[in-house]
């Protein structure tokens, strides 16, 4: 009897890894992983091998300084030696990177740092920190954890004092992205990294970056309304949100009053008359939301449920409108959850609302 | 509610302060400082502001800076006619002496200290930090009421204790207590503690307990893993809504139900230029069940994130308030001084209830930088929404930084 024997069916997994390697590599140059930059990093190391001392082109080092200028050879370094330029154009368009140019610039405005006060420590070894010149990498800058193999920084981390190293680290906008990622959810998730050290966050954040959220001013500024040309910084609420925050601020309990204050939804809805009462479709409420004792009156446990989304609207002078029915004596009932034992004095705020008198 | 207007200040403690604060400027203006002003408008519900943000640093031994930022602007009044609005939101000044871990702020601030609240207030924060890994500090001050309104007399203080153990954990408490007319209105205490044996990972936990009205206001755990291309949290977090509700608020008295959320987040860098997240929750509103999915991917187009693309889709599923979106953005340089956006945004609710089948939303923008240190932005947006069937609006934005050389 003849078995057939089936051969596993192999072809779709290959085709998709085909087409992933086949994609990646057309997209290398879009994803980052190819540079794109038409010119080349500098041959360090070529000239290295030739016996050309850091210092011989880098002449401006020993006496730049903090703020002196940076100190990038410019072409006339270049044709004391190349006599003979094989393009008239500047070196510079072709030989070296302009963004490695660029962070060097950014790396001289915002970092306190003398290579000339650094040269008899190494004994004019540039490559004891500038490591990967005979790599020909194209940054030659050295990283944060250089600095730290010579000069511990336990102590000034603790006190959060950057100010030896960097000029203002909250206006350089370096983002620290190989220990601090602000990925994903972190707008919810902040507040327990927060909690470690709220110095943590000030090494970065100025004050008011805060308060753009956690204050219930009466127009909010977070960043992402202020910004709205850089919609890829997203924000807390994502764009169009007008159209469905009824549906947000049913998912997230309270969560809007911890920047609105109560106005903000009470001169829409009024102006809009988009009242409780009213039966548009437009209505925040559904229908059967108030109904006399008895009926469904969906508002009382719905209040239970969330009495914070309840108070972004209806707070403050907005209470009276509860009053007037749950009031003691008056028709409303009881609407206090069944089994709450609320306490407090009756004659004092909120209860005495309720409570004329304290009874 | 009774309120009090604020006693008036006398013309020599006022006059005592500005001098004090005139010494310090002195010495700031000499040094590095930065202003930068915006200013904003918006339609078709009309809504405009200027921001004024001002930095002030000196390099002294003993560190000073100062922080403002103060809007006025004009909005919509609950009658449609139109009404000056305006905060003065920061005005602080901070001293440091780095060197003996000690530190001082005062004026109109933030404050967060551990798991408690954070308190908007005009006072004072004191700190000090031994070089043994523990930290002390002390405030108090009056709450701030917003929108330039007669201050109630209250006040509130706290303080909080945490202290490094072994350089991998960090263990803190906290208390604060408001009062109103002379009366306990509010009080918190919180525990914090963090643990991060290794450098890819950490773990942190947070809990408030309101004193007042006894329970947990809000508790927090977080499991982190990240290195530098991949970054993977769990968390989950339980919150009261006594947390959100002022003490004086009918609200307040009424419910008591709690709401959790456990959830998980993830984000990756697979290429140098592509960023990818995602982050999943269950919830549990009352007692009715909810979870949220969002993925999130992000292209961008050089080497310093000038341009980028992005797209994102988001499911929430609330009982009675689901809703799914779709999210296509880019931005895109044209040159060094000109810039252009663009938003789509489709939003479906799973119950339309009579308002449209979906919202859709898109914004054009276009930026402009004639100079390194002024920008102009404006942009036309267009929607339907379950007010309208199409609404078009726009904004506008001026932009100017100053700063020392």
């Amino acid at each position: 009897m003849a078995v057939a024997v089936r051969r596993p069916d192999i072809r779709w997994p290959t085709l998709l890894l085909a087409g992933a390697l086949v994609g990646t590599s057309a997209c290398a140059g879009l994803l980052g992983l190819r540079p794109t930059d038409t010119t080349r990093p500098f041959e360090h190391r070529a000239h290295a091998e030739a016996g050309v001392h850091c210092l011989s082109c880098h002449d401006a080092i020993a006496s730049a300084g903090d703020t002196g200028d940076l100190h990038l050879p410019t072409t006339n370094t270049c044709t004391s030696c190349h006599e003979e330029p094989h393009d008239p154009n500047p070196c510079g368009a072709c030989h070296g990177l302009s963004y490695t140019r660029a962070s060097a610039a950014r790396a001289k405005a915002t970092l306190v740092f003398d290579h000339g006060a650094h040269r008899e420590a190494t004994s004019a070894d540039c490559v004891r920190c500038h490591a990967d010149a005979g790599s020909g990498a194209a940054v030659m800058r050295p990283r944060m954890a250089d600095c730290l193999g010579c000069h511990g920084h336990d102590e000034a981390f603790a006190v959060k004092n950057c100010d030896s190293c960097h000029v203002d680290l909250r206006g350089e906008g370096t983002r620290p992205d190989d220990h601090f990622i602000h990925g994903a959810d972190f707008t919810n998730a902040h507040a327990a990294a927060a909690s470690r050290s709220d110095g943590m966050c000030a090494t970065c954040h100025a004050e008011r970056f805060c308060t753009s959220c956690h204050v219930a001013g009466v127009m909010p500024i977070t960043p992402g309304r202020l910004r709205f040309d850089e919609p890829r910084s997203g924000g807390l609420h994502p764009a169009g949100f007008l159209s469905h925050h009824a549906e947000a601020s049913a998912a997230s309990a309270g969560l809007c009053t911890t920047c609105h204050a109560p106005e903000s939804c009470a001169s829409c809805h009024d102006r809009e008359r988009l009242g409780a009462t009213r039966a548009e479709p437009t209505n925040p409420h559904p229908p059967g939301w108030i109904g006399p004792r008895g009926s469904g009156n969906l508002h009382g446990q719905a209040t239970w449920r969330d009495p914070a989304s309840c108070e972004a609207c209806h707070g403050g002078a907005g209470q009276q409108l509860c009053v007037k029915c749950h009031a003691v004596g008056a028709g409303g009932g009881d609407p206090h959850m069944p089994g709450s034992t609320p306490t407090g004095d009756r004659a004092r705020m909120p209860c005495a609302l309720c409570h004329t008198g304290g009874r | 509610m009774v309120t009090k207007a604020a006693p008036p200040r006398s013309p020599r403690s006022t006059a005592a302060c500005v001098a004090a604060l005139s010494l310090l400027a002195r010495d700031a203006l000499a040094e590095p400082y930065r202003l930068r002003i915006d200013a904003y408008a918006e339609a078709p519900d009309p809504a405009a502001f200027v921001m004024v943000q001002a930095e002030a640093r000196s390099d002294a031994a003993l560190l000073f800076d100062a922080e403002a930022l103060v809007w006025t602007g004009v909005g919509v009044g609950v009658d449609g006619a139109p009404e000056a609005r305006g905060e003065a939101v920061i005005a602080a000044f901070r001293l440091r002496d780095p060197a003996h871990g000690l530190g001082l702020r005062f004026g109109r601030l933030l404050y967060h200290a551990g798991a408690v609240s954070p308190l908007h207030l005009d006072g004072g924060v004191a700190s000090a930090r031994s070089d043994t890994g523990t930290a002390i500090e002390v405030f108090g001050g009056m709450p701030v009421v917003s929108a330039f309104q007669a201050r109630t007399f209250d006040w509130v203080v706290g303080a909080r204790a945490s202290q490094d153990i072994a350089s991998i954990a960090t263990v803190g408490y906290s208390y604060w207590q408001q009062r109103t007319d002379g009366r306990v209105a509010r009080s918190e205490l919180g525990i914090d503690g963090a643990l991060s044996p290794h450098e890819a990972f950490a773990l942190t936990a947070t809990a408030a307990i309101d004193t007042e009205r006894f329970g947990v206001a809000e508790a927090r755990v977080s499991a982190l893993f990240h290195r530098s291309f991949l970054r993977l949290e769990l968390f989950g977090t339980r919150r009261s809504p006594s947390r959100m509700l002022p003490a004086t608020s009918l609200f307040a008295a009424l419910g008591s139900y709690d709401s959790d959320q456990v959830g998980v987040s993830g984000f990756l860098r697979p290429a140098p230029r592509l960023d990818l997240s995602a982050s999943a929750t269950l919830d549990r509103v009352g007692d009715e069940p909810g979870a949220t999915q969002e993925l999130r991917a992000e292209l961008r187009l050089d080497d310093d994130g000038r341009g980028a693309l992005g797209l994102e889709g988001r499911r929430f599923s609330i009982p009675d308030a689901s809703w799914t979106g779709i999210r296509a953005f880019a931005r895109l340089p044209f040159g060094r001084r000109l810039a252009g956006s663009a938003e789509l945004e489709v939003a479906v609710p799973d119950a339309p209830k009579d308002r449209g089948v979906a919202w859709p939303w898109a914004l054009l923008g276009l930026r402009w930088m004639p100079l390194p240190s002024l920008e102009a932005a404006g942009a036309l947006e267009v929607s339907s929404s379950p007010a309208y069937d199409v609404s078009f609006g726009g904004r506008l934005r001026l932009s100017g930084t100053w700063q020392s050389q």
